[in-house]
């Protein structure tokens, strides 16, 4: 991960404060899972500075879409690090989020040094996702009642139910072999508006086009969307863009699925 | 009207304990989610569905989503968790993707549809969904991101 | 028959046997390690020609190599 290491002169290790190499080879790891894991731009920078100060470092960062370029310097010394990170972890998890902020704090209070810090991080990225089939029910249950909330009647609600779970199984299932994301949007939202258009299919229900157009929205990606204007709001603008794009990109994607769903049901969008 | 208000509330509920878990919160935080969300939601459907107060639904997103950001932050030193990890997949329940993926059917029925009347008509839909949901957006960002910065000292020791 | 029965019959069906073909690859797994039903062979496998090494990484010599 790490690919550049500029050391210009090595002062002798001590007990107490890591040489900058360490905590620039530490602090680059860290950076990208925390970036991976869906953080933002000014929770990275203050996490960073916090635990870079407490080991009597100063640094310095690029954030870029794909990678963090970082400078890690001691005050009153020549010695310099320089790393470049990839962000890694492509799926969102809040709670490799929290749990590495706790361990910013953690280090920032002196309650672990700097090689627990160290084992502690390569524990937290083990922490496995949240149980698949719990994740599918929940998040079937949610697009049933958002479909509530845009007034569907009961036979919508059920429709929904129906339709994203066998969208969001087969995002599971193509998710875990690997396929290209803009391809299992597409695949997805074109199943999921399939299924949703039972409704007017066989006239079951009074509010058929409200099952259809709630359908697909569990795949509306949130937390990217919100990522990029908290970001913009901060004034990184290149990461705010990019994370932008990311987003903007997948809603196209999901809405190709849906024209596509919409064109074979003969239904319109507006 | 009340019963309405209340049913509004719940399905919120569960639509953000939902959506919380695609994006793995700690385990802790999807109670904290559900309440916010729920409360969050609700301050929209009152401003909206009020005829008194004929509000648009960018204001009153950001209103709703400034309540969320004040929740979010006083719930944090009670969940130990950074004010984030709640707010955000509170606010999910209120995003506009609706608006967003009609954003692309008017631009694809822009490109299906030549004739000048009908491509101004699918333009205008276009550009109309597109603007409302980029607005809904930054209200909504800047709503809840107030909170955090107004009430520094809980929100950035919340994980002590 | 018309256009969208068809579309959502093929797309029911397919989830269908997508469902049941992961179940019953699953109890597969469970019982028999790893036996798949379709699987992506390599590119070794395709254009396998007798006397090719079987393993890429385990280099085998003929040859003695202190041969003084």
């Amino acid at each position: 991960m790490t690919t550049t290491t500029t050391t210009i002169e090595i002062t002798e290790a001590t007990h107490l404060y890591p040489t900058s190499t360490e905590v620039g080879l530490f602090l680059s790891d860290y950076a990208g899972w925390l970036l991976g894991s869906g953080a933002t731009c000014i929770r990275l920078e203050k996490n960073i500075e916090r635990m870079a100060a407490t080991f009597g470092k100063k640094v310095d960062m690029t954030i870029m879409p794909r990678h963090i370029h970082l400078t890690v310097r001691e005050p009153g010394s020549t010695e310099l690090f320089t790393a470049v990170a990839s962000i890694c972890h492509p799926v969102i998890s809040f709670d490799i989020n929290t749990r590495l902020s706790e361990l910013s704090w953690a280090v920032a209070d002196g309650k672990i040094d700097f090689h627990g810090a160290r084992e502690e991080f390569e524990r937290i990225i083990l922490t496995p996702p949240a149980d698949k089939r719990f994740v599918l029910l929940v998040a079937s249950l949610a697009n049933a009642s958002f479909c509530r909330l845009f007034g569907g009647d009961w036979q919508a609600v059920g429709i929904v139910f129906l339709a994203t779970l066998c969208g969001f199984y087969l995002k599971q299932i193509l998710c875990e072999s690997k396929t290209d994301i803009r391809l299992v949007f597409i695949i997805c939202a074109f199943v999921s508006s399939v299924l949703g258009a039972t409704d007017a299919l066989f006239h079951l229900g009074s509010t058929p086009e409200i099952a259809l157009g709630t359908s697909v929205l569990y795949l509306v990606p949130g937390i990217p969307f919100l990522n990029s204007f908290s970001d913009m709001i901060d004034g990184h603008y290149i990461c705010a863009f990019s994370r932008f794009m990311n987003a903007v990109v997948l809603t196209a994607c999901l809405s190709i699925g849906l024209c596509g769903g919409m064109l074979m049901m003969n239904m319109g969008m507006f | 009207m009340i019963l309405e208000f209340l049913q509004d509330a719940l399905f919120a509920a569960i639509a953000a304990i939902g959506f919380a878990a695609i994006s793995n919160p700690p385990r802790k935080a999807y109670l904290y989610c559900g309440i916010i969300a729920a409360v969050g939601h609700s301050v929209r459907f009152l401003l909206l569905n009020t005829p008194q107060f004929d509000i648009h639904i960018v204001i009153a997103t950001a209103i709703a989503s400034f309540v969320v950001g004040v929740l979010a932050v006083l719930f944090s030193p009670i969940a130990k968790t950074p004010a984030e990890t709640c707010l955000f997949p509170s606010l999910l329940p209120m995003i506009p993707g609706i608006y967003a993926y009609r954003t692309f059917g008017g631009l694809v029925m822009c490109l299906y549809h030549g004739s000048e009347g009908e491509f101004a008509h699918y333009f205008y839909l276009f550009a109309n969904n597109g603007l409302t949901c980029l607005f809904i957006l930054l209200g909504m960002v800047i709503g809840a991101t107030t909170p955090i910065f107004m009430l520094k000292r809980i929100s950035f020791q919340a994980t002590r | 028959m018309n256009t969208p029965l068809i579309t959502w019959c093929c797309i029911a069906i397919a989830m269908i046997i997508i469902f049941i073909l992961r179940v019953c690859h699953n109890r597969n797994n469970t019982l028999r390690a790893n036996r798949k039903f379709i699987e992506i062979g390599s590119e070794r496998e395709e254009i396998f020609v007798p006397g090719d090494r079987l393993h890429p990484d385990t280099e085998t010599y003929d040859y003695n190599d202190d041969n003084d």
